[in-house]
């Protein structure tokens, strides 16, 4: 589920990857508003039922290189600031992606698959400012692909104020005012810019710091990660 | 969610939000939001809470279901956030499928293929 206001920009990324399943676009970042995505990659998990089985967490399945990359000296000082602030984002692929795969064996059978209680209590919650942000920033996409760019800034500066730990309204917001004109991606920096007060590196820092960026999953300790459970606790 | 008129049906609004409107008021899934009755109803030609026909004030249900409804007077255009009623995300998606997902081709996807399998919903993006 790609969240992006423009779906050409998603379509390069699902042309290189061939996917195999449904892979959608959600320009008006719908989704986002319905199941609680602050950032990307977050997922949750639907059972047959239809029921969430696990709310929106950071959903990260392979480590990054970036993580263990070491930091080159002589590097632009703002730039090794963002490299710092990237190596401090938690990552829990290494419990994530066998919680995935024994979902996918065992199905309501495990131990990964939450509640509706536990889902309920585990979801993000949204209350007045949380919701008006969403709004705004429906807002401001409609205003941007029907009126011009301008039009949506001053609602996107409002999303911004009302929901600062919502990442996907800053970086969508933000990437299509840095990104220079005919580039064939979109800029990941999203650094000072003349539109918006903010920028990633400076809201990074001023929230918490790369330590406090994700939504992390709820795993339990990292030795349970790694038993079995289902058929095989039996075997 | 993209309101450009101050009244629309009732079924319009449920395929907009999820929210229908049943006997005992304003339901999503299992949760249900009492509808007042009496003046607040709506009068003949004019939509209320409980609204004439299959009309409805947008406003008056979305400030009922805890939905902040922002309006760009300049462009004539409002947009309403998600019910804060149950204080959560979504969680049962039976309930309402978000709209306006499309596939790679730019085609419209129904959510309704996916049912009865079980899905891993990854939400990346370009930036």
């Amino acid at each position: 589920m790609a969240l992006d206001v423009d779906p050409a920009h998603a379509h390069r990324w699902i042309d290189a990857a061939q996917p195999t399943h449904p892979s959608l676009i959600d320009t008006t970042h719908a989704t986002g508003e319905a199941f609680g995505f602050l950032n990307v990659p977050m997922a949750i998990w639907i059972d047959e039922n239809g029921l969430i089985v696990r709310p929106a967490e950071s959903a990260s399945i392979e480590r990054s290189p970036l993580r263990d990359m070491e930091i080159p000296d002589g590097l632009p000082e703002r730039m090794a600031t963002m490299m710092r602030e990237v190596k401090a984002i938690p990552d829990d692929s290494d419990l994530y992606r066998p919680a995935i795969i024994d979902w996918v064996r065992h199905g309501a059978a495990s131990r990964y698959a939450m509640s509706p209680a536990e889902v309920i209590e585990a979801a993000r919650p949204i209350g007045d400012a949380e919701a008006r942000a969403a709004a705004c920033f429906a807002l401001g996409e409609h205003l941007r692909r029907t009126v011009g760019d301008e039009a949506a800034v001053p609602w996107w500066r409002k999303a911004h104020a009302l929901d600062p730990h919502n990442w996907t309204y800053k970086r969508q917001a933000w990437t299509l005012v840095t990104t220079p004109a005919g580039a064939t991606e979109n800029d990941l920096i999203q650094g000072p810019n003349e539109v918006y007060e903010s920028n990633w590196l400076d809201d990074v820092i001023a929230l918490g710091g790369g330590a406090a960026y994700t939504v992390r999953p709820r795993l339990g300790a990292a030795d349970d990660a790694r038993l079995p459970s289902g058929d095989e606790r039996d075997a | 969610m993209i309101v450009t008129a101050s009244s629309m049906s009732a079924t319009e609004f449920a395929d907009l939000t999820g929210w229908e409107r049943k006997p005992e008021g304003w339901c999503r899934g299992e949760i249900c939001v009492p509808m007042p009755s009496g003046a607040s109803a709506g009068t003949a030609g004019t939509a209320g809470v409980s609204g004439t026909a299959d009309m409805i004030d947008v406003a008056a249900v979305a400030e009922r279901l805890g939905m902040p409804y922002e309006v760009d007077h300049t462009h004539g255009v409002g947009a309403l956030g998600p019910a804060t009623v149950s204080g959560r995300a979504l969680t049962d998606v039976r309930a309402h499928w978000p709209a306006g997902l499309i596939d790679r081709a730019g085609d419209r996807f129904d959510a309704s293929s996916l049912v009865g399998r079980r899905i891993i919903m990854v939400a990346w993006a370009s930036w």
